[in-house]
């Protein structure tokens, strides 16, 4: 389980949050909605351990992340934390397979086969040796979602991860997080501004300057 | 099994950016042509200076109230510092009954003079202001005697040479006819030396130890200006060579700041997936290594090449390229490629992924 308490995060510029307090569930799928600048980004940085809050706590299952150093918090990351951007980043001069064998690296040892495997369950084993520059924008996710997941994370933080999708890629993209979160049990936080991507979710956070207003969960 | 990952992803990155990889081996190239360049050189200079110094005749003199024994000639050429051993003896004998001065050379210093005629073994020569008093013409007899009037030693005189001073009025002959003539076997009255202007001052120290009995003098007008200007030339190569090592640092440093800057996205992204700040350093610092070594490689070869080019219109000979250059080609290289990414990527490496991701740098 996930507490976060009292989460403030201020810029020289602006404050992004004002005091969060939320308890994420495991295997929960969580969206978070909000219009730009409303700090949901922000979170979910300091979520993944990307970014430290100015005052306040994040721990996963009792273990406080905001303390530990930088290297504490990339171990942390490696062996608990999976991203999806709404930039596909990839590195451009790796295929996909090597792109996923990165993470591996990173993480114990390269495994091409398991590293395959991995994206023939994200439906690309057709597109193994192919650079992202000669991949679609869907195709580009679902290598980072296979990137993500490769190293069995218990949460998965994805920040408008369909943000540059077409519906269509949107939908399929969407599905296939709903059948791997079903399959393997991860957590979902997921941020967007689109209420249809929010509504794949279990439950929904809207937040609006620095702050949770509603937090709702649906029955599916 | 984690190394070749290692080196397979960095193989992988330069291959990608082979133009700026390109460059990098060719600032480090330059930078270690040009120091090597001049490494050699100066050290090349040195021997070749001390060779073209030479003209200028010998820098000291070895002198004795008596004669000098002529076995010291033998010790003498045995110190490697001394690149020339010119023993003389001087006298007077009698020719057609007046005395002149006669010096006794060997044959072999007797040939490095310049003759109008021939050096030969057992024959004379004669300075142009006594061959004119005396009217005298290679091919000629000359008898000496010592003293007027007693018998004769018959000598062909086979050359005439000139030489301002004194010597121009006098006989030159083989040593060792002198010596019999004079009746001195085995001794010499002056012994000139060519001493290595490297390190002048030290032999002529040692000189002094283990020959108290002599006098050792340095001719101090050509010892001198020949030891100032050695290390007039040294200094300014060191201050070439310590401008071209900060300009290389700077060019290198440049370059590799701007290749491990285009690449921050990328670390970013390698930060999301775990990869603690050594592993990513890591990476950088194999490509500095790769760069570093194809650099020391083509600079040895620029730098030799150069060497050689400049020694050889310079003293129209080639240079020995000393075999320590090798590896302070490979450390130079590899130091330089290395100190130059090492800053960019500390502060690179130290970056939030969150601030990069958001474009904030």
């Amino acid at each position: 389980m996930i507490k976060v308490r009292g989460l403030k995060k201020v810029y020289p510029s602006a404050v992004a949050l004002r005091g969060v307090d939320m308890d994420i569930q495991d295997n929960e799928w969580l969206s978070i909605m909000g219009p730009s600048g409303s700090g949901k980004s922000t979170l979910l940085n300091i979520l993944g351990g990307l970014d430290y809050p100015t005052e306040g706590s994040v721990s996963y299952d009792g273990k406080e992340i905001t303390t530990m150093k930088e290297d504490e918090l990339a171990v942390f990351r490696r062996e608990n934390i999976g991203f999806i951007f709404q930039q596909s980043y990839l590195i451009p001069y790796l295929t996909a397979l090597e792109n996923v064998m990165l993470a591996q690296y990173f993480h114990s040892i390269v495994d091409e086969k398991e590293a395959a495997e991995a994206l023939k369950r994200v439906g690309l084993s057709h597109r193994l040796h192919h650079r992202p520059s000669e991949l679609s924008g869907g195709e580009q996710q679902r290598v980072c979602i296979a990137r993500a997941l490769i190293n069995s994370p218990k949460v998965l933080l994805a920040d408008e991860p369909t943000g540059n999708l077409d519906r269509e890629n949107t939908r399929v993209i969407l599905e296939l997080l709903g059948e791997l979160h079903s399959n393997e049990g991860f957590t979902i936080v997921l941020v967007t501004h689109d209420p249809y991507v929010a509504g794949w979710g279990k439950r929904l956070l809207t937040m609006e300057d620095g702050r949770i207003i509603k937090d709702e969960s649906f029955h599916s | 099994m984690r190394y070749r990952t290692l080196f397979f992803f960095t193989g992988k990155a330069i291959k990608e950016r082979l133009q700026r990889i390109f460059l990098m081996v060719f600032a480090v190239s330059l930078s270690v042509g040009l120091l090597i360049s001049m490494i050699i050189l100066s050290k090349g200079m040195r021997e070749r200076l001390s060779e073209e110094l030479k003209a200028y005749g010998a820098n000291a003199l070895i002198t004795s109230p008596d004669y000098i024994n002529e076995e010291i000639v033998q010790r003498l050429s045995g110190i490697n510092a001394i690149d020339e051993v010119l023993p003389e003896l001087y006298g007077r004998a009698c020719f057609k009954g007046v005395y002149i001065n006669v010096i006794g050379m060997r044959l072999e210093d007797m040939k490095r003079m310049r003759v109008t005629g021939e050096v030969q073994k057992g024959s004379v020569l004669a300075g142009s202001r006594l061959a004119k008093a005396g009217e005298l013409k290679t091919g000629h007899e000359i008898g000496l005697s010592i003293p007027c009037g007693s018998e004769e030693m018959k000598f062909k005189l086979s050359g005439i040479f000139e030489k301002v001073g004194s010597e121009d009025n006098a006989l030159i002959m083989e040593l060792k006819e002198l010596q019999k003539l004079l009746g001195l076997e085995n001794k010499v009255s002056i012994i000139m030396l060519r001493v290595n202007p490297a390190v002048f001052e030290l032999t002529m120290e040692n000189l002094k130890k283990e020959f108290p009995e002599l006098e050792i003098k340095p001719v101090r007008q050509i010892a001198l200006s020949e030891e100032s200007l050695l290390k007039k030339i040294e200094f300014l190569l060191f201050v070439v060579a310590v401008v071209v090592v900060v300009a290389s640092v700077i060019t290198v440093g440049g370059i590799m700041a701007a290749t491990i800057f285009e690449r921050l996205t990328d670390i970013a992204l390698m930060k999301t997936m775990g990869a603690t700040n050594r592993q990513i350093q890591a990476f950088f610092i194999v490509e500095a290594i790769i760069t570093g070594l194809l650099g020391s490689l083509g600079g040895h070869l620029l730098g030799t090449a150069s060497a050689e080019l400049i020694a050889l219109s310079a003293f129209q000979r080639a240079v020995a390229v000393p075999l320590f250059s090798i590896p302070l080609a490979i450390s130079s290289g590899l130091m330089l490629s290395v100190a130059s990414a090492i800053a960019p990527i500390m502060r690179i490496t130290a970056y939030r992924p969150s601030i990069i991701l958001r474009g904030e740098i």
